[in-house]
């Protein structure tokens, strides 16, 4: 080869590796478009599992499907506008990016009518049609369960006709973009617990008017049994129960006031249910009750068949739940209402193999200060107080060795407060509920978990509770949930948080294996002011993207975190899931080599583009010192709370 | 008459085992630091975001330990003296001896990256199978992107120490120098605009342009406009691409002139 000729080659060479050096740059990755994928397959926020039942088949609701850059899975929204107020929050661009595409539902593809309830139904599914290009009626009677909707047509004159058929005006996207919507958030749900106590509070009171009526007749008297004087005694008056054992069941089906003496005990002889209610504002108070049947599942006698499903608001006989509800609350009670709006069961102590009180379509029914002793394993057990379909208060009462403490069924707005919930395995069991609070329970020795959410509904409040020795204290699930003021101590996982776009603060997390199990995919969480303390590990989480667990400049306090400080923040991000910082409570010397240079470099830009950094926690501006020592000190770990400028334990 | 320098300083490179070990640790270095940090699993964006601030100190580091004895090697055996007798201006001189250190180093820098990188593309996310998954604007490109700036970075002050090493006299006065080149790389430069920025003398309107005065601050602008932006959204411009690329390639040859100077003193 000649030397010209290699000269040739090389220049030639040298052309081409820079020709696609500089290509490199000229590529435009912003621009790449992404394909619609199958709505079911997103991460979808906005409707909770009992909303999705409960829909009508034909109904379709507005969604949108979001590509971001630096979230790895397809976000689905139910509700274009949800979308709008989510990218509204704070910390959203840094955990998610910005969204490269974002498709939504083209109703112009179908024809759309409105339900009753104003969902759009329609005779096919529609399309999809690129956010920017299409046309929105805002403000329309459309809806989703959440409220007032926005609907999107990719063709004008759609949305036009849509707008003077159903009201509202048609924006496009930069202006529904600039628009606010009114969505309950966990902020609010968090505003909303000093108003629902309240609530409940006038519920109770309310309630406690039964036990003000006049006796009309006492058992022994002027009646010889007990199912001979609530048969015989007018409406709205008390039938007293002496001192004394009485083999019966009984059936409550007026509205009395059932009052026991000192020690008045009512004994089912171990087979069925032993009080049935089946009228409104009856009263029970005072009793003691065993004898109680041990079928924990359906059974002839069970509350919803007895008594006839008051089921007309749904149509049809088949509702989705028909088959579980038969199923579960068809089990033995000690007490078991049905369709008893009012009702106060008040000062009763219940023995039972299988339920103790049953509320079924009971409205606004009060459980105080009542005792259940469930079964021993709880395997064979079943609920201590199980409620279904309406809102309830369940108050300062003893539940034990049961399955589920409290077990609540599509009862929205129940309130379960200052209980004592001990040696079950849930505390507090929450299937296809929203809308609940859960406060200033003491909850200890759960098998399972203190409260466990299930079936993603949404804004509940779990506020004040105290769960000790469980394996998980808490499991939150769902959207828009407030969980703060809670003390975990001594749990296998004190927290594990599945519920998403939630706010979790102010809570204590002291002396668990895992302080917090973070499960969640979207990366929407508020965790701030929290105290984690005596944890073997801080904080893990599963899957899903970098958490940034500091919000508004305040982030959280962890027992061992380095760094200077003002006395207030640490001026350095703290991240628990570090190989090396998750040991800096337990490890001499950690503090060291946490702080090297080596490692302090990677820390810096982390939240600039922190993407799908599985399984990290970082906290950029972690507390100096305790954030709750008040709720601390009703822990054993508040001597090892130390203040980071102090170094050991005072 | 260029590449017979160019084949002679590879020669160099190659039988000198101290390059190899600090192509090692290099290596070591920036695999570790995005294996832990956790970048490689999160994809491209986030280990060029691992590995920027390290490769900043590093990089330099590594590029002056390649040049700082290159020519003053050749004088100090009396080489320069032998060349002289040959048809080979300074100027060639120069230029192929930084042209074979500079392959030298590109593979040096090469050997790291790409083992970083076939190992994001190797490991992948934990994501969950049931959801639909896309990559955002994470992409292989803009890690080669990161890729390539490295490399002209390190081709930058390669020809700084390069000129270090024709104008020092001595083994120790090369190290001085060297040391020195350093410090101002690696701190002076940006702590002078950081001094002229608050003291007026930058402009707020000249800062963007002005930061291509230092390397670094060309080299991190270049890279966050180019790579991390690109995922993280828009805000204030992070950097003026043209003034960076110029900045780098003004002390390039401006080194190298300064070099082939010093050698046809």
């Amino acid at each position: 080869m000649s030397a010209r000729l290699r000269w040739g080659w090389t220049t030639v060479g040298f052309a081409v590796v820079s020709v696609a050096l500089i290509g490199v740059f000229a590529i435009d990755i912003e621009s790449s478009t992404h394909e619609q994928v199958d709505f079911d397959n997103t991460v979808s926020v906005g409707l909770s599992l009992e909303e999705q039942y409960e829909l009508e088949d034909d109904v379709a609701l507005p969604r949108a499907q979001v590509f971001y850059s630096q979230y790895d899975y397809v976000v689905g929204y139910y509700g274009v506008e949800r979308f709008v107020e989510h990218r509204r929050q704070p910390g959203h661009d840094q955990r998610f990016g910005y969204p490269l595409t974002v498709l939504v539902s083209d109703y112009s593809s179908v024809d759309v009518a409105l339900t009753s309830d104003g969902h759009p139904a329609t005779d096919a599914d529609p399309g999809w049609i690129d956010a920017e290009d299409a046309h929105y009626v805002v403000g329309s009677q459309a809806t989703t369960p959440s409220g007032g909707t926005v609907v999107p047509f990719s063709e004008r004159a759609d949305a036009d006709t849509f707008a003077d058929d159903h009201g509202g005006t048609v924006l496009d996207w930069e202006e529904v973009l600039s628009e606010r919507f009114d969505i309950d958030d966990a902020a609010l749900v968090g505003e909303r617990v000093s108003d629902d106590h309240r609530d409940a509070d006038e519920r109770t009171e309310e309630a406690d008017t039964l036990l003000d009526r006049p006796v009309s007749i006492v058992v022994g008297e002027n009646a010889d049994t007990v199912q001979e004087a609530i048969d015989d005694a007018p409406a709205e008056t008390t039938v007293v129960v002496p001192n004394g054992t009485y083999a019966e069941r009984l059936e409550v089906d007026r509205p009395i006031t059932l009052a026991g003496a000192t020690d008045a005990t009512i004994d089912g002889g171990g087979d069925g249910t032993v009080v049935n209610v089946t009228a409104s504002d009856v009263a029970i108070t005072g009793l003691e009750i065993t004898g109680v049947g041990n079928e924990t599942t359906g059974t002839d006698d069970a509350v919803a068949h007895d008594h006839g499903a008051p089921d007309d608001e749904d149509e049809g006989d088949e509702d989705w739940d028909e088959e579980f509800v038969d199923h579960y609350a068809g089990g033995n009670a000690a007490i078991a209402t049905s369709g008893a709006d009012g009702a106060l069961i008040e000062n009763v102590e219940v023995q039972t193999p299988a339920n103790g009180i049953v509320l079924y379509r009971s409205d606004g029914a009060v459980v105080r200060n009542v005792s259940v002793e469930g079964h021993e394993i709880w395997q064979r057990g079943a609920a201590g107080v199980f409620a279904l379909y309406d809102p309830v208060v369940i108050e300062n009462s003893t539940l034990t060795d049961g399955r589920d403490a409290v077990y609540t069924h599509r009862a929205n707005g129940a309130v379960i407060r200052n209980n004592e919930l001990s040696d079950n395995r849930l505390g507090v069991h929450v299937m296809h509920t929203s809308d609940l609070l859960i406060a200033d329970n003491q909850m200890d020795g759960q098998d399972n978990a203190g409260v466990y959410v299930m079936t993603g509904p949404e804004r509940i409040a779990l506020i004040g509770n105290e769960v000790r020795n469980a394996s998980v204290g808490l499991t939150p699930g769902g959207t828009d949930s407030y969980v703060a003021e809670n003390v975990l101590e001594a749990n296998d996982v004190g927290l594990r948080t599945d519920a998403t776009s939630s706010i979790y603060e102010r809570n204590v997390i002291a002396g668990n294996g895992n302080g917090i199990e973070s499960r969640e995919l979207l990366p929407t969480n508020r965790v701030t002011e929290n105290d984690f303390v005596g944890n073997r590990d801080h904080a893990m989480a599963i899957g899903g993207p970098i958490r940034i667990w500091t919000h508004d400049g305040v982030g959280n306090y962890w027992q061992g975190a380095v760094g200077l400080s003002d006395g207030e923040t640490i001026d350095r991000p703290h991240s628990p899931t570090d190989p090396v910082e998750e040991r800096l409570h337990m490890t001499d010397g950690t503090a060291t080599l946490a702080q090297a240079p080596g490692l302090d470099v990677r820390s810096g830009l982390e939240g600039v583009a922190p993407g799908m950094r599985s399984g990290h926690v970082v906290d950029f501006e972690p507390s100096c010192e305790p954030r709750n020592p008040e709720l601390l000190e009703r822990t054993d770990w508040s001597e090892q709370a130390w203040a980071c400028d102090e170094r050991y334990p005072t | 008459m260029i590449a017979t320098v160019i084949r002679r300083e590879l020669k160099t490179v190659i039988r000198t085992p101290t390059f190899a070990l600090l192509t090692a640790i290099l290596t070591a270095v920036a695999v570790g630091i995005a294996w832990f940090g956790g970048g490689v699993r999160a994809g491209y964006v986030p280990t060029t975001v691992d590995l920027l601030t390290p490769f900043e100190l590093l990089v330099p580091v590594v590029a002056v330990a390649f040049g700082y004895r290159a020519i003053l090697g050749d004088r100090r055996r009396g080489e320069l003296d032998v060349l002289a007798t040959y048809p080979v201006t300074g100027r060639e001189l120069v230029v192929g001896t930084y042209l074979g250190r500079a392959i030298g180093l590109v593979a040096a820098l090469a050997v790291p990256l790409t083992i970083v990188m076939v190992a994001i593309v190797a490991s992948g996310d934990d994501l969950i199978p049931v959801y639909a998954t896309h990559r955002g604007a994470d992409s292989p490109i803009l890690f080669v992107r990161f890729a390539v700036l490295t490399v002209f970075f390190a081709a930058t002050i390669l020809a700084v120490a390069v000129a270090v090493s024709a104008i020092a006299s001595g083994t120790r006065s090369a190290l001085a120098l060297a040391v020195v080149l350093l410090i101002v790389l690696l701190v002076g430069l940006d702590l002078a605009l950081v001094y002229g920025f608050t003291a007026g003398l930058v402009g707020d309107s000249t800062l963007i342009h002005s930061l291509a005065i230092s390397p670094l601050s060309a080299y991190r602008g270049l890279v966050l406009e180019t790579t991390v932006s690109v995922a993280a959204g828009a805000g204030p411009r992070i950097a003026s691409p043209v003034a960076s690329v110029v900045g780098l390639c003004v002390w390039t040859i401006g080194s190298l002139a300064v070099a082939a100077w010093a050698i046809e003193r």
